[in-house]
């Protein structure tokens, strides 16, 4: 039972103890008031310097311009072609002192003066430029009608230098291309004339686009997809520096003792603490909103005056702003207690801060899956943690709310489960004796390291596993095919082969090697025993439907990106023309080998060290399906890494992993490269499974899948009841 | 009023697996006593006492405080003690009286008693003239005088230090001695830790020496002195200890092994 009063109390205290601390002022309060104004100030000074800048031009030839249409009358362009304003904005320099004349242009010079900012830019006007273009106009009128006559002659071009890494370069180079197009316009529009072309021949095909958008929706466009991102970062960044203090803090002053020892309970002083984050991470948000908000307010009434559609900000309808407050409350209680989680781990503030890049690094790309222009709120990304409930708040800001609505349900479900499952984190992480009192040591890695090898235990630890999981996903995704690009299928599929030794086997056995004393138990290449084999075997085949429509669902509920479908398809298409061995070779046997070392041999039993059975089992099968890279294809190697871990540390042996990996890739290699149709199989077959791959496509029949689906119940069953019977 | 039997904490530790901190370890203490649990930086005092006060849960064997199980009802456990630990830190950012206060209100005293019993606790302790101190601003002295006011605002009666002196100059110490003293006239079981010989013979009336996790010699301070025919403390102490581990003078390394 929990004692409300204590949870009041110690919640008064520590939001007290926040409230007097001005490094949280500052954070919380006083940063994002401040910050977004500045930034907005910055953007509208850098604006306000673009316009004003002065460019200063080198002018090269200007005897072979025509005289009609004027160009540069005296020191600056001409105003028919400039504008009143920019023209005053560029200083022009006529080469008259004669170094750079001549027939041949020295480009080094040029270089050099632009290099030298002596100049922005420097436009040269070719010899003869002037006399061709009124030669060529003087053809024209001439040739009337008959122009087969008529010999075109290319007029040499201006040529125009700038450099674009520097800044006030490239401003200027925009700023003459306007003005050299225009003249350019004015000088086509002369030859049509003298070859007595209607004008309109000039660019006869037009596009014209027209944009539909509702004014105030195109105004609120680029903040209802920002806001979203804004309130869940600053959701997180309010939660963690708070969690850090209440919690890492409160070791490092040593007063977490005094309170363990108080009559308040773990769970209330847990309950207490994330209530207080909550509240700094919900605030900060808020408070971040509103100096955002203020900001984009200032500069977009300063709009009309920076010219363009580009500076089109608008707030999203005070009241749909109003409808993202519910939403983020879960959102805050979810980071708090991821937060308290980890700050629970640090031992001292300092510790606690070096924490905050590796949970930025993780929710980042929840969130940036949000941004992205191709996602939209449906029941797949709903499902997604984060990416959710970053939609729903885009689709409320958007005014929206038929979607945002319709999704709410999936998306709250989600971010609840994730919140149970946080805070028991956070309680755990609070009932841990091992997490509350780590004694500090110093760290040195070499010595760490070297102390790590000699004295290293019969079998490694969670630490090593996880390393060697971050190491494999980091390199399989990194080294891919080492960038070669093979010719033969063949040798396309050996270089796969290679680079599965080299990426996941070799890794795991290099570290087993170095952590383990007991090198075949690290990688749990245990006893062989025939009876696990072959029901292992067994239990493949039958699972395979029930694997094969997971990942129909899967890819009903998340539909592969037609640019990853190419990518594949360029990567390993022409493996259709290998010879069986080899696909079977990369396909079945090197995975059932390498993939099993690594995820069950080396990091399962690392795992199980320092975690129960289904979670080593449940952690191990996220790391294999990470590694698979495309998404669709790591939830259902999740799901068949759930199968191959259950077995793996039920049979205490990888022997009926590799047999079980085997076939169930092996079953796929087959249907993909030798039956290709169902008429191929047997008849008895043909019931259960129908195979067509041009299509790309196998089906099982209801009943094998509901069959492989029972006989795995009933296989989780046994294990418990087993596991029962133990206890 | 404590009741300790065959008590035994283990640690996980990186290296080794585990790590035995306190082993088979048996004694019991009575009200208007003060019990001195003496040993090296490292023997297993603290564990033993972070146990008492539910911080810790033992591995094996029973702790009983006032007639609760420290493992089985915490809570109750934790009403009859008070914790004063060798972190004198505190709240930097509160001052004495809203310490005190707060963890009388832990406690569920209402306002009117917690008021009152905090007149009596500052007056007797000379607290009034720095309790609107911040803890940052607090020296060693007044945080040590906070701390105990902190730990007996609810008048339990058990109390427990935890190495209460270091760091306390000698005339604060004094005063701690002595309010510890009073405390035990006041009929409170109070347990107390310390490697400081001098304070144990001055304040103990029952003395267990700790070793190790293990207790090598326990009774009170004349039965100890009768037992080895040694007046001062320090000698026995020494003797005793190095018989067991075959130590030769004062200069020799004492290796502790286990968390503090």
């Amino acid at each position: 039972m929990m004692q409300w009063p204590n949870i009041k109390w110690i919640y008064i205290r520590e939001m007290t103890d926040q409230f007097r601390d001005r490094r949280t002022l500052l954070a919380v309060f006083l940063m994002p008031l401040m910050m977004y104004p500045l930034i907005g100030m910055a953007f509208m000074m850098v604006s306000q310097f673009v316009k004003e800048h002065r460019s200063e031009v080198l002018v090269i030839g200007l005897e072979n311009l025509p005289p009609e249409p004027v160009l540069i009358m005296g020191n600056l362009f001409s105003e028919a072609h400039a504008g009143e304003t920019l023209s005053k904005l560029i200083g022009i320099q006529i080469d008259d002192a004669s170094v750079f004349s001549g027939a041949k242009i020295d480009e080094g010079l040029i270089q050099q003066v632009i290099h030298d900012e002596l100049y922005d830019l420097v436009i040269v006007f070719p010899e003869g430029f002037a006399t061709q273009f009124l030669n060529l106009a003087e053809r024209l009128r001439q040739s009337g009608e008959d122009r087969e006559f008529l010999e075109i002659t290319e007029l040499p071009c201006p040529i125009v230098y700038s450099d674009s890494t520097r800044e006030r370069s490239s401003l200027t180079r925009g700023r003459v291309t306007r003005i050299l197009e225009s003249w350019q316009t004015v000088l086509v529009e002369r030859l049509f004339e003298s070859a007595r072309l209607p004008q309109f021949l000039k660019d006869p095909v037009q596009i014209e686009s027209k944009d539909v958008a509702i004014q105030e929706q195109k105004r609120v466009e680029f903040l209802s997809s920002v806001v979203p991102y804004m309130m869940l970062i600053m959701a997180l960044v309010g939660a963690f520096h708070p969690a850090v203090d209440v919690c890492a803090g409160e070791k490092e002053r040593g007063t977490l003792e005094t309170l363990l020892s108080s009559p308040a309970s773990r769970n209330e002083i847990v309950v207490a603490k994330l209530m207080t984050v909550m509240s700094f991470s919900m605030t900060s948000s808020v408070i971040n909103l509103l100096g955002l908000g203020m900001t984009a307010a200032f500069i977009g009434s300063q709009g009309n005056g920076l010219g363009g559609e580009v500076m089109q900000f608008g707030l999203p309808p005070m009241m749909a702003l109003v409808a993202t407050l519910p939403i983020l409350i879960p959102m805050a209680a979810f980071f708090s207690a991821v937060s308290l989680a980890v700050a629970t781990f640090a031992r001292s503030t300092k510790e606690g801060q070096y924490y905050m890049v590796p949970m930025m690094m993780a929710s980042l790309p929840l969130m940036v899956v949000g941004m992205m222009p191709g996602t939209e709120l449906d029941l797949g990304t709903s499902l997604i943690p984060v990416t959710g409930m970053m939609l729903v708040l885009e689709a409320i800001l958007k005014s929206e709310y038929h979607l945002a609505f319709r999704y709410i349900i999936p998306v709250l479900l989600v971010t609840f489960s994730c919140i149970v499952l946080s805070v028991r984190w956070a309680v755990a992480q609070f009932r841990n004796e091992a997490v509350l009192f780590r004694e500090s040591e110093r760290w040195n890695l070499v010595l760490l390291l070297k102390h790590g090898v000699k004295n290293r235990k019969v079998l490694h630890g969670s630490a090593a596993a996880v390393f060697a999981a971050v190491f494999i996903m980091t390199f399989r995704l990194a080294a891919g095919n080492f960038g070669i690009h093979p010719d033969t299928p063949e040798a396309l599929a050996l270089l796969n082969i290679a680079s599965q030794i080299l990426t996941i086997a070799l890794p795991c056995v290099v570290l087993a090697w170095l952590t383990a004393r007991d090198l075949r138990g690290a990688l749990r290449l245990g006893e062989f025993r025939t009876g696990w084999v072959v029901s292992a075997s067994a239990l493949a085949l039958v699972f395979h439907p029930v694997a094969v429509y997971i990942s129909r669902v899967i890819e009903w509920l998340y539909p592969v990106h037609s640019g990853v479908k190419t990518m594949v398809e360029q990567a390993f298409g022409t493996l259709g023309d290998a010879d069986f061995f080899y696909v079977f070779l990369m396909i079945a046997v090197t995975p059932a080998i390498c993939e099993e070392l690594a995820f069950r041999g080396y990091i399962l039993t690392g795992l199980q060290r320092d975690f129960s059975r289904g979670g080593a089992v449940f952690l191990s099968s996220f790391f294999f399906g990470v590694t698979h890279g495309i998404l669709q294809q790591s939830i259902s190697a999740f799901f068949v890494g759930l199968v191959i871990g259950t077995i793996a540390v039920q049979a205490r042996s990888l022997w009926p992993c590799m047999a079980y990996h085997l076939v169930h890739n092996g079953v796929t290699v087959l249907y993909a490269f030798v039956i290709e149709d169902s008429t191929r199989l047997p008849e008895v077959l043909q019931s259960i499974v129908t195979v067509d791959i041009a299509v790309g496509e196998v089906r099982y029949s209801p009943g094998a899948i509901l069959f492989g689906l029972v006989i795995v119940l009933l296989f989780y069953g046994g294990i418990y009841w087993r596991s029962d019977q133990d206890r | 009023m404590i009741e300790v039997r065959q008590l035994r904490k283990e640690y996980p530790d990186l290296r080794k697996g585990s790590v035995v901190a306190i082993e088979d370890l048996s004694f019991r203490a009575d009200p208007g006593q003060i019990f001195g649990l003496l040993g090296l930086n490292g023997a297993g005092k603290t564990t033993v006492l972070r146990i008492l006060s539910t911080i810790l849960a033992p591995t094996a064997g029973t702790a009983r405080i006032g007639g609760y199980d420290v493992v089985e009802s915490p809570e109750s456990v934790r009403r009859q003690i008070g914790f004063v630990s060798n972190n004198l830190v505190g709240y930097e950012r509160m001052s004495g009286k809203e310490m005190v206060a707060f963890f009388g209100r832990l406690h569920a005293m209402d306002e009117a008693t917690l008021k009152s019993r905090m007149e009596l606790i500052f007056d007797w302790l000379q607290i009034d003239d720095f309790k609107n101190v911040l803890g940052s601003k607090m020296s060693t002295g007044m945080k040590q005088k906070v701390s105990i006011a902190r730990a007996i605002i609810h008048d339990p009666p058990v109390l427990i230090f935890d190495e209460a002196t270091v760091g306390l100059d000698v005339l604060a110490a004094r005063s701690l001695l002595k309010v510890i003293r009073e405390l035990r006239d006041e009929g409170k079981c109070v347990i107390f830790s310390t490697h400081h010989m001098r304070e144990a013979e001055y304040l103990c009336d029952h003395i267990a020496i700790l070793n190790k996790g293990r207790i090598i010699t326990e009774g009170s301070l004349e039965s100890l002195r009768m037992e080895s025919g040694q007046e001062d403390l320090e000698e026995l102490f020494f003797q005793t200890v190095s018989s067991l581990d075959g130590i030769s003078d004062g200069n020799s390394q004492v290796t502790v092994e286990g968390a503090g």
